[in-house]
């Protein structure tokens, strides 16, 4: 493994702080919310990881006692609330664009409903059509105003629009707040907050 | 190409400022060993950004040297040393300075069309030199010039599709400066926003004077039928670029550089949002004094 100092940008001598600090600012750069549906998601992900086992592996070496310290499991698992084109989704997150636009522009006008906008979305963003994917997750929205899941895509997407940079995910308690609704997204967050919040100690 | 990628100089540090000057004293001086004197004359902030981003990713150092210039011929200062990231970046400059030219030639006044058919014999020799090194390059940008031309032709009010062509050209032009698969990926998505910002922000810089000859405009297309006003276009126009540039700021965090993060940083995270707020201060500015008079 590199060193795992190196991975957080800190010096081996800098203070317990110092380094929840630096793993604090890394991951909301690489968190998840901030790449949803970006096709450079995993390329985010293994970052992520390297950032979490470098903290892991800092703590535990300076908790000098052999002790193995709360280590989760990276589960990587997806959407899995109920989903009409559930075959789409799965073509979209392992990056199947040109597959899953086929099926979705295949899908006849009179079933296409918000998921389908959301999912068209989606693609479209995935292409870096970016405009397209505003005007598609609008659609989403307005056919139905009460999924949690695509007015965070279409919030995220306006802001950057009004302000140039992409909203990091904020401290952890935020992040909860803002998407339980995304396993990985929650997995994240109980990490982040136990770390921060704990410290792992 | 058209200077929009540069540094926000102020959020710059001195000594990535130095490296970014020694790289662009670097690039002319490049131009110049390539193709000629002609060619040091077209030196931009594109390409500039685009050899800075090719050492960035590139294994082997770059060295710098203190020299002279004819233009300051009594201060030396330092200067990159010829690399390949350079030379790549020189023959790209050529190579899409022809196109533009040729796409000049079709779509401007009587004026301008005359400027550009007094330059372009000085643009042949070094576009048939530089195209006979990157042949592959050549081919893409004749067919990004064809693929923008139909478009325009076609009246498209599609931003995404009307930016696709750039998009494309510097996607593919950016993947190729490296080997590794994961860099290669993120590359590309950084170039695709690069060439679409970059075709973009000229669309917005050129709105009035679109809007006046009737030239071609994807942002006045798009909101032809809803009798926007003129600030309300440019504000949607700015709202499009502001969306480009964010999603680049997340691609230049899951590049892997060598070196001149800090630069490279600055340009995509800064230095292009500042370019699109310089174009709407000035078009405030001359609203301003068209008013005032």
């Amino acid at each position: 493994m590199t060193d795992p100092y190196k991975v957080l940008g800190v010096s081996p001598n800098a203070t317990d702080e110092q380094i929840k600090d630096a793993y604090r600012a890394l991951a909301r750069k690489y968190h998840p919310d901030n790449f949803v549906d970006n096709p450079l998601s995993d390329l985010a992900g293994e970052k992520m990881q390297e950032i979490n086992e470098a903290y892991d592996e800092i703590m535990r070496q300076r908790r000098s006692a052999a002790q193995g310290g709360p280590q989760a499991s990276h589960s990587q698992s997806g959407y899995y609330q109920s989903s009409q084109f559930s075959d789409i989704r799965r073509l979209i997150n392992s990056g199947r664009v040109n597959e899953a636009e086929e099926l979705i522009d295949g899908i006849p006008a009179a079933q296409r409903n918000a998921e389908w906008y959301f999912l068209k979305g989606s693609v479209c963003y995935t292409r870096g059509w970016l405009d397209q994917a505003v005007s598609n997750f609008t659609r989403a929205n307005e056919m139905d105003p009460a999924n949690q899941e695509y007015k965070a895509a279409l919030n995220q997407l306006l802001w950057q629009r009004q302000n140039g940079y992409a909203q990091h995910a904020g401290n952890a308690q935020n992040v909860m707040c803002n998407s339980c609704c995304d396993i990985c997204t929650a997995f994240y967050c109980a990490n982040c907050v136990t770390r921060c919040c704990c410290g792992g100690f | 190409m058209f200077g929009y990628v540069r540094t926000f100089d102020s959020e710059l540090k001195i000594g990535e400022f130095r490296a970014y000057k020694a790289i662009y004293c670097g690039l002319c001086k490049q131009l110049g060993r390539s193709f000629g004197l002609f060619a040091r004359m077209t030196l931009s902030y594109d390409f500039t950004f685009l050899a800075a981003l090719a050492m960035a990713v590139a294994e082997e150092e770059p060295a710098f040297e203190a020299q002279g210039c004819m233009c300051n011929p009594i201060k030396k200062t330092p200067c990159c040393l010829e690399n390949k990231a350079l030379c790549d970046a020189a023959d790209c400059a050529m190579i899409l300075l022809w196109e533009k030219l040729k796409d000049d030639l079709q779509d401007s006044g009587f004026v301008k069309k005359l400027g550009v058919r007094l330059l372009r014999p000085f643009a042949r020799r070094p576009y048939r030199l530089a195209a006979a090194r990157r042949p592959e390059l050549a081919r893409m940008a004749q067919e990004y010039t064809a693929a923008q031309n139909a478009l325009e032709k076609a009246g498209c009010a599609d931003v995404d599709q009307a930016a696709e062509p750039t998009a494309k050209l510097l996607s593919a032009l950016l993947e190729e400066l490296s080997r590794d698969e994961k860099q290669r990926r993120v590359l590309g998505r950084t170039g695709y926003l690069l060439g679409r910002f970059i075709y973009l922000c000229d669309a917005l810089d050129d709105l009035e004077d679109d809007q006046k000859a009737g030239g071609y405009n994807p942002f006045l297309l798009r909101n032809a039928a809803k009798g926007m006003t003129a600030e309300e276009i440019r504000q949607d126009a700015k709202g499009s670029l502001y969306l480009t540039v964010s999603e680049l700021g997340l691609c230049c965090d899951l590049l892997q550089l060598q070196r001149f993060a800090g630069i490279i940083n600055n340009v995509l995270c800064l230095g292009l949002k500042g370019s699109v707020d310089q174009i709407m201060e000035r078009k405030k500015q001359r609203e301003r004094k068209e008013l005032g008079v």
